[in-house]
């Protein structure tokens, strides 16, 4: 199953900044392999929703960015800032509680064996 | 795993640009992401072209350039809710302002203008620019963009030319002129042609028209016409240089009496002062008025007219008019008991007698007459006491 892109929207900004806490430097093609493959291809980040969140990231001052040559083409590596690195926590405990929240409200059982 | 070649970067780069993507950061970050793609997935002697264009299509729905309006949507309206905030909260408070200001104001209670003021400003400064702001984003057609605009506009340039009528700040009928302008011969022709072509929007389009036609026509019935302000403004100098003439006989008079005048008396020496002053800020009124502190003969040649719609008074204007109002109380004080008249009316409601001499919210040319009136009375009173 691959999840719709309305649930992936609201996460995607968490999502982004956990993975450069933590892997220290990565682009953009990288970022959605990593997520592909810890997810098992549930998750597929579009470039369509993963660039522009990156920009506005960049524009918010939480990742800064270097370029790298590769031949003709530029590479842009992202990184957490330090006002980033607060947001990480922030942002991933916020959708910690809100996930409570919803199993909570939507009744949800969690498994027991 | 395939090689991409020099010109292969130049034609995607260049067929990322040719899609409407403009912003440089997004191009090269797309071109890396579509090089990771080729290079990894497209074996070595893959059709490169083909495989390109297939996995560009990948990155949107419709077109490519949605990942830039999509940047730029974040990037612009990352305050979204703020700004959505602020526009409801600016709107509420102004119309809450409007509302208690105009019944503050047929209650006759305190604080009505700073009330109205505040609703009109808040409107037309903070709630309308936003609500275009946020507006804008809606409209996909760049006509309806411009059209909404200009609608906005009207609406900020009607609001600020009342608020600067009421306030007798300048430039209120050039405001209000670009107001109609604005929405009559830009946003009505614009408005109309777009709109009447639609089928579905004929009905909507024509009753709006009509009413900015109507807005536009019931403020032009409102105002005077130039020929109207020109008119008034040679009534009111005409006025101001019979009162003057008038003035200059009384005292003509009260020279020729006092000559034979030997008492010495205390009043006359206020009653100069308070002449001196009114006569002060009657010529640097009719400085603010015209640019000339003596009006000439022909002022309608030189087009030099007391208009009706100036207000305010400068620092040292306004240190004269305290000076004034305590020499009239002073001046009333001593009356008192005595035959003269006073300067201001015996009657029983002092609190408008106040009311008669605070000039504050008073247009120039009310002030004058005032002025005037003060300046005859006392030389009266002079006469009364010479002759007795």
């Amino acid at each position: 199953m691959i999840y719709s892109s309305e649930l992936i929207k609201g996460t995607l900004k968490t999502i982004v900044l956990k993975l450069l806490a933590d892997n220290k430097k990565m682009y953009g093609y990288e970022i959605t392999q990593r997520v592909k493959e810890l997810t098992l291809d549930k998750i597929q980040i579009t470039e369509g929703a993963l660039y522009p969140t990156l920009h506005a990231l960049e524009a918010d001052g939480l990742v800064t960015t270097e370029s790298e040559f590769i031949g003709k083409r530029v590479r842009k590596y992202y990184t957490l800032s330090p006002s980033g690195k607060n947001k990480t926590k922030e942002k991933v405990s916020e959708l910690a509680d809100f996930m409570e929240t919803m199993k909570f409200l939507l009744d949800i059982k969690t498994k027991t064996t | 795993m395939y090689r991409i070649s020099d010109q292969q970067i130049d034609y995607i780069l260049n067929d990322i640009g040719a899609r409407g993507v403009e912003m440089e950061s997004l191009q090269q970050n797309l071109l890396d992401h579509v090089c990771c793609i080729i290079e990894n997935n497209l074996e070595e002697n893959g059709d490169f072209e083909s495989f390109y264009k297939k996995t560009i299509q990948t990155f949107y729905k419709d077109e490519l350039w949605e990942i830039e309006e999509e940047t730029l949507l974040l990037l612009t309206y990352k305050n979204y809710y703020t700004m959505k905030k602020v526009m409801i909260t600016s709107g509420s408070f102004s119309a809450a302002a409007m509302i208690f200001g105009i019944l503050f104001k047929f209650m006759h209670w305190p604080g009505a203008s700073a009330l109205i003021v505040l609703g009109i400003s808040t409107s037309s400064l903070i709630f309308l620019p936003l609500l275009f702001l946020l507006k804008v984003r809606d409209k996909q057609q760049v006509i309806d963009k411009i059209i909404l605009a200009f609608g906005i506009l009207s609406g900020i340039l009607l609001s600020l030319s009342i608020l600067f009528k009421i306030m007798h700040w300048p430039y209120s009928m050039i405001l209000g002129y670009s107001a109609v302008i604005s929405l009559g011969l830009i946003l009505l022709p614009l408005f109309f042609i777009t709109g009447i072509k639609k089928p579905d929007e004929k009905i909507n389009t024509v009753t709006m028209s009509i009413v900015m036609i109507m807005i536009c026509g019931l403020w032009l019935s409102l105002i005077r016409s130039p020929q109207g302000t020109k008119a008034l403004g040679i009534k009111n100098t005409t006025v101001f240089l019979i009162n003057e003439q008038i003035v200059a006989n009384e005292r003509k008079l009260n020279d020729e009496l006092s000559k034979n005048d030997t008492l010495v008396n205390e009043s006359t020496e206020i009653t100069n002062r308070i002449i001196e002053l009114c006569d002060q800020l009657k010529s640097s009124l009719v400085f603010m008025e015209t640019g000339v502190s003596m009006i000439p003969e022909d002022f309608e040649d030189k087009e030099l007219y007391i208009s009706d719609s100036g207000g305010g008074f400068d620092e040292k204007q306004q240190s004269n008019i305290d000076t004034l109002i305590a020499l009239i109380k002073e001046y009333n004080s001593k009356t008192e008991g005595s035959p003269l008249n006073k300067i201001l009316p015996n009657v029983k409601n002092k609190a408008n007698i106040d009311l008669a001499y605070r000039f504050d919210n008073d247009t120039h040319v009310e002030v004058l007459k005032h002025l005037t009136q003060i300046q005859l009375i006392v030389l009266q009173n002079e006469r009364l006491r010479v002759s007795k």
